[in-house]
């Protein structure tokens, strides 16, 4: 070994003394210094957020009925706080219709009564509940042994607090107050600091909304490693490599040169692994200045922002692959010909390519991914399909392609509007009775409740859409708060499912008589108003708290044919017989202490009901099946696979269970069935128990039973372009060929990121299985660039090996 | 540290014996010591029938044969030098025993191994044509790489290289950044990286070129000691001078083939060349040696002498005293006046000479044909 140290020790020594390393060093340092002062502060939390005002125009609705009562009430000490506008806003006749927005109404709330001494009035809040011994006071899955800091400050007197713990009194009692309109607090919030000063909220929160984070402590911990991967790995790390590129351009060249290679050659050493170990010495030098910048991103983040994450030292070992890459074509053309200059070209010239290549090249991926269908659903000869951020599009026979359905033209929904997918419908589902369309969307919103924060999505709105206006969709109303599913019975009739129930929109008599049938009487009568009547036709148990709710994870599902209702709640299944509101059969499937959705919680499940039965089904692909006298049995329909979401065959029952990563399994509400594809992305029964599977980006295709198998019969995809071509023939096969620095430089920005498992949760994939998870892209890059790299060090040493110096 | 000339007076110490030994000239060095290790035993180097050749141009569609049918022996302990005019594949040939160029037939051992295996490259120092050390090492560190490479440990490394150093005359140059180096100044250190791990076998392509003449003498000295202490040495040089005063054999290689091998006597042909200078007419001269069966020797004129008489030599070659006694009788009796007689011995220059002037393949530089590495194309 010693002959292949002394290279070794030799190539770190004229990296030295070229007088670069110590330059890098310095370099570095400035980064790192620029960095330091990143911090985050934490603030008790008392302004009222918008992702806390859950329901507006309910609070508006609560705040006129107030007034309205006799006595004083919580809503009269609301209104007074107000400015005068926005209180006749509130209270006009027409407030209905066109009350004060949702951000008027919050930040009236945030600027008038927050602030104010006089808002609590013994007399006012006698009739709300408050906690006797505990925090959580009426926030959904809060607990009643937690301390009652509601208590404590009015103990304390609202006119000797401080304003930040005023602030706080305040917003705890209109939690107390409106509790389905306002969700209870976080305890505390934190801010992005450089140094003694706040980085401004604006810029945090742009950055949040354009990844779609929660500001919360891991959220902002996000945006801090976010700044730093982008100094660091955008920055600091290319032009060090850039650098560590042009020093180690004349290496390999002044050891092949005429004079220098025949006395190394003369010495014992193998010529290939003296090769090699002279490309290591460069290597070696590069993971020196590297090891520097991200050790001293470790103790930044650690110091800083209380993140130990060994993932950003282990950072430096994948800015030595991003060097080795172009390095390994720097040296291959040292050894042939010579010359630095020519080397660094080379080098040069491979990053442009590669770089321009999967700048094209990747978004025609991603696009290619996130046009997977990610639901399919069929009837009455039309078939449409959800892309992974919900978008919804018809197959249009006459034109070949994908036409927009079910969204409104003037609709604020547009596609991509967060950097990571989120599935943001429930459904589509198509609606035979109606020949109907309908969807329920359904946007992020995090409820505090005192304690740790609880993640849920809440209300939406309802879409609909028919052959008569094109597809093109009607906005219907709000369901009720933390509806996170849209169930359709037997009859047409839609049903709202939540944490706080399952409710039946209700509609006038006259207006059930129309040709549209009752969802076409529900669209109708909620153009006239903001927000529906809802009959509660299920019930949370109770849970002590003001505001029952079932636990999380929660899912629910319901029988198209028999009107069966199941609804999976904290680990429990409970089964409704139409008509029901108790439960017919209640089974426990899983018992656990942590927190819901986490490792060691209760687990999330898709859920389908059928047959007085159901089948729940885990993130790994495994699941229980339910049987109609509450015994249940393990199976495992797609092992490893995330779910989906299941398709109920109305004629036969038959269930299709669709998975985000390739498997399709068709069986019974008995656990019986099997794995029928192997890489599609979702499925959909027709009325006329074809299955339509998706089967590619843009393409569905519809198969027909053939015994225990399926055939093809019919592929519904737009014809393939001169660019489809491009891509297929020319950008994908270069992708492979060159090195992927783009992806490699993604792989090495979560390293610097970090694993904000938080942070990423916030779109609701540890409690929604419907949800995508963020794939991280680590392994394949990486690969994708050690074997760019070995080839061309394979080739190098072949070359070496079999030549006459 | 200032950039001065390398002193002169050397004090040589062997690094690898006691520094008191003694260091002699190479002429003080013939006869072989006593305690001088044998030259019998297998040969240090074996080549037979060794060739080389070589695919060059567009597309590698000429052959260039650098070596054709190589054949010589190297004796352990003997200083071998091989001679060459440019282009004759010496460059090669050694590159092939090293295993830095792959022979393309024959077969060739070093120190018992085939010729560039690893065992044997472990135990040869080698001082390469032109050599490049690299630009950012100082003497000191140039030698800790090569010691290294050469498998040696820091330590012996450090033990070994101040002696060395003084012996190259570079004892105050160790931590001088070899950029600064002369040209002379480099060789040293090349002589001295090829010395480090006490080889068994030195071979030196040019080891005096861009030395200057205290250079030289120190190199004949360092030579001299190898071969004192039972090293073999491998001598490339254009130097024929150089070779004369150090080599015991020599190998004479043109257009790729050996055109004379053995000891340094008989490649220069062994006996000495008689010449005559004679003063007389021209007429006289040439019956007187006609008669005397010189008819045939090649008769110069040289001018006249202040009577008028002519003034040749007449090189009469190798021949006995009787011949010589013959012919100066002729001459004497034909009126001829014996200016002077000349007995000179053949140098290795007229050697060579002789050995590469009857080859008409023999390209002249800077023709066609001609690969700078060595050989000729077909």
């Amino acid at each position: 070994m010693r002959p292949y140290l002394a290279i070794l020790k030799d190539s770190v020594r004229e990296a030295i003394r070229s007088r670069t390393l110590p330059f890098l060093l310095v370099f570095f340092t400035l980064v790192l210094a620029v960095l330091a002062p990143l911090g985050l502060r934490d603030e008790t939390a008392w302004r009222l957020q918008s992702n806390e005002l859950i329901d507006a125009p309910l609070l508006a609705a609560k705040l006129r009925r107030d007034a309205a009562k006799e006595g004083e009430q919580p809503g009269d000490r609301v209104l007074a706080q107000l400015s005068a506008d926005v209180r006749k806003a509130i209270l006009s006749p027409a407030a209905d219709d066109a009350g004060p927005t949702s951000e008027r109404l919050r930040d009236a709330l945030n600027v008038d009564v927050l602030t104010a001494a006089e808002f609590y009035d013994e007399t006012a809040f006698e009739s709300v509940k408050m906690p006797e011994s505990g925090g959580g006071f009426g926030g959904f899955g809060s607990s009643p042994d937690d301390p009652s800091e509601l208590e404590a400050l009015l103990d304390e007197g609202p006119t000797s607090l401080p304003p930040e713990r005023l602030g706080r009194l305040n917003r705890l009692l209109l939690s107390a107050a409106f509790p389905q309109a306002i969700a209870a607090p976080d305890a505390e919030r934190v801010f992005l600091t450089y140094g003694p000063w706040d980085v401004a909220e604006e810029f945090t929160k742009s950055i949040a909304d354009s990844v779609g984070l929660e500001l919360n402590r891991s959220g902002v911990r996000f945006i801090a490693r976010f700044i730093m991967e982008f100094v660091a790995g955008y920055l600091a790390g290319p032009i060090g490599v850039l650098i560590a590129l042009l020093v180690t351009a004349a290496l390999i060249p002044q050891t092949f040169e005429g004079g220098a290679i025949d006395l190394l050659l003369s010495k014992p050493v193998s010529r290939t692994v003296a090769f090699l170990t002279k490309f290591a010495g460069g290597c070696v030098f590069v993971g020196l200045a590297g090891l520097y910048l991200c050790g001293g991103l470790w103790l930044i983040a650690g110091l800083r922002l209380g993140v130990w994450d060994a993932g950003l030292v282990a950072a430096s070992g994948l800015l030595v692959v991003q060097f080795a890459v172009f390095y390994s074509v720097s040296a291959a053309v040292g050894v042939l010909w010579q010359n630095p200059i020519v080397c660094v070209m080379a080098a040069g010239g491979v990053w442009a390519l590669s770089f321009v290549l999967n700048v094209v090249w990747r978004p025609v991926q991603q696009m290619d991914i996130a046009a997977r269908p990610a639901a399919v659903v069929a009837g009455n000869d039309e078939v449409f399909k959800a892309d992974a951020g919900g978008w919804v599009t018809r197959w249009n026979a006459s034109e070949n392609e994908w036409t927009p359905a079910l969204y409104p033209t003037t609709s604020r929904r547009r596609r991509g509007d967060t950097a990571i997918p989120t599935y943001r419908l429930s459904g589509p589902e198509f609606v035979p009775q109606t020949d109907t369309l309908a969807a329920l969307e359904a946007t992020g919103v995090m409820v505090g409740a005192g304690g740790p924060p609880r993640r849920t999505v809440g209300s939406r709105r309802l879409y609909t859409a028919t052959a008569e206006n094109d597809w093109e969709g009607r906005v219907g109303i709000a369901a009720p708060p933390l509806t996170t599913q849209l169930l359709f019975r037997p009859d047409g009739t839609p049903l709202f499912a939540g944490r706080l129930g399952v409710f039946t929109p209700r509609v006038e008599s006259a207006a059930n008589e129309t040709s549209g049938g009752f969802l076409d009487a529900l669209m109708n009568e909620v153009a006239r108003q903001t927000r529906a009547d809802v009959d509660q036709i299920v019930e949370p148990p109770d849970d002590g708290t003001v505001s029952p709710a079932f636990p999380e994870p929660f899912a629910a599902a319901i029988d198209p044919r028999t009107g069966d209702i199941a609804i999976y709640a904290g680990g429990v299944v409970r089964l409704y017989p139409p008509g029901e509101s108790e439960p017919s059969v209640q089974a426990t499937l899983f018992e656990a202490d942590g927190e819901p959705g986490k490792p060691g919680g209760v687990p999330a499940v898709v859920l389908a009901t059928g047959d007085g039965g159901a089948l729940a089904v885990t993130a790994d692909g495994t699941g229980v099946a339910v049987a109609p006298d509450g015994t249940t049995s393990e199976f495992a329909p797609v092992p490893g696979s995330r779910p989906r979401g299941f398709s109920t065959d109305l004629n036969t029952g038959r269930l299709a269970l669709a998975t985000h990563d390739g498997p399709l399994w068709v069986g019974n509400v008995q656990g019986e069935g099997s794995l029928v594809f192997d890489d599609v992305s979702a499925a959909g029964w027709g009325g006329d128990g074809a299955l339509w599977v998706g089967t590619g980006g843009d393409e569905v295709t519809r198969f027909e039973a053939d015994g225990d198998a399926y055939r093809a019969v019919e592929t519904l995809a737009p014809p393939t372009g001169v660019w489809d071509d491009i891509v297929r023939f020319g950008l994908t096969p270069l992708h492979y060929l060159l090195p992927d620095s783009i992806g490699l430089g993604e792989t090495l920005s979560s390293l610097f990121s970090g694993d904000e498992e938080e942070a990423r949760e916030a779109f609701g994939a540890d409690l929604d299985l419907r949800q995508p998870v963020i794939q991280e892209r680590f392994w394949g890059p990486l690969i994708h660039n050690l074997a760019f790299t070995a080839v061309m060090l394979g080739l190098t040493c072949w070359h070496v090996a079999r030549t006459d110096f | 540290m200032s950039n001065q000339a390398p002193p002169a007076d050397l004090e040589p110490v062997d690094p690898f014996e006691s520094p008191a030994a003694s260091t002699a000239s190479p002429r003080d060095v013939e006869p072989r010591p006593p305690n001088a290790p044998s030259t019998d035993g297998p040969p240090v180097v074996d080549a037979v029938d060794l060739s080389k050749t070589y695919s060059d141009g567009l597309f590698g569609r000429k052959t260039v044969h650098a070596l054709r049918g190589v054949s010589f022996q190297v004796r352990p302990g003997e200083i071998f030098g091989l001679l060459g005019p440019n282009g004759a594949g010496k460059t090669t040939l050694i590159k092939v025993l090293l295993g830095i160029c792959r022979k393309s037939g024959g077969s060739a051992t070093v120190l018992g191994h085939p010729a560039g295996a690893r065992d044997a490259r472990r135990r040869i120092g080698y001082l390469p044509e032109g050599h490049r050390l690299p630009r950012h090492l100082t003497a000191n560190t140039a030698l800790d790489y090569y010691g290294g490479l050469s498998g040696l440990s820091s330590a012996e490394v450090k033990r070994r290289r101040g002696d060395l150093l003084t012996l190259v005359g570079l004892s105050k140059w160790g931590n001088t950044n070899v950029r600064k180096f002369s040209k002379g100044m480099q060789q040293r250190l090349g002589l001295a990286q090829a010395m480090l791990h006490d080889p068994d076998l030195l071979i030196l392509d040019e080891p005096t070129d861009g030395v200057d003449p205290v250079g030289h003498a120190d190199i004949r000295r360092v030579l001299g000691e190898l071969k004192a202490r039972g090293k073999t040495v491998f001598l490339n040089s254009h130097l024929l001078q150089e070779l004369e005063m150090v080599c015991d054999r020599a190998a004479i290689l043109r257009n790729g083939e050996v055109r004379g091998l053995g000891d340094l006597d008989d490649l220069r042909g062994g006996g000495e060349l008689v010449t005559l200078r004679l003063l007389g007419e021209e007429k006289a001269v040439r019956s007187a040696l006609v008669g005397s069966h010189f008819g045939g020797v090649p008769l110069k004129s040289i001018g006249h002498d202040d009577d008028g008489r002519g003034r040749f030599t007449a090189e009469l070659g190798d021949v006995d005293q009787a011949q010589v006694d013959v012919a100066v009788d002729a001459l004497r009796d034909a009126g001829v006046s014996l200016h002077s007689l000349l007995r000179v011995k053949p140098s290795l220059e007229d050697a060579f000479l002789r050995a590469v002037a009857d080859d008409d393949r023999v390209p002249v530089a800077g023709t066609d044909g001609v690969r700078q590495a060595g050989g000729v194309t077909n």
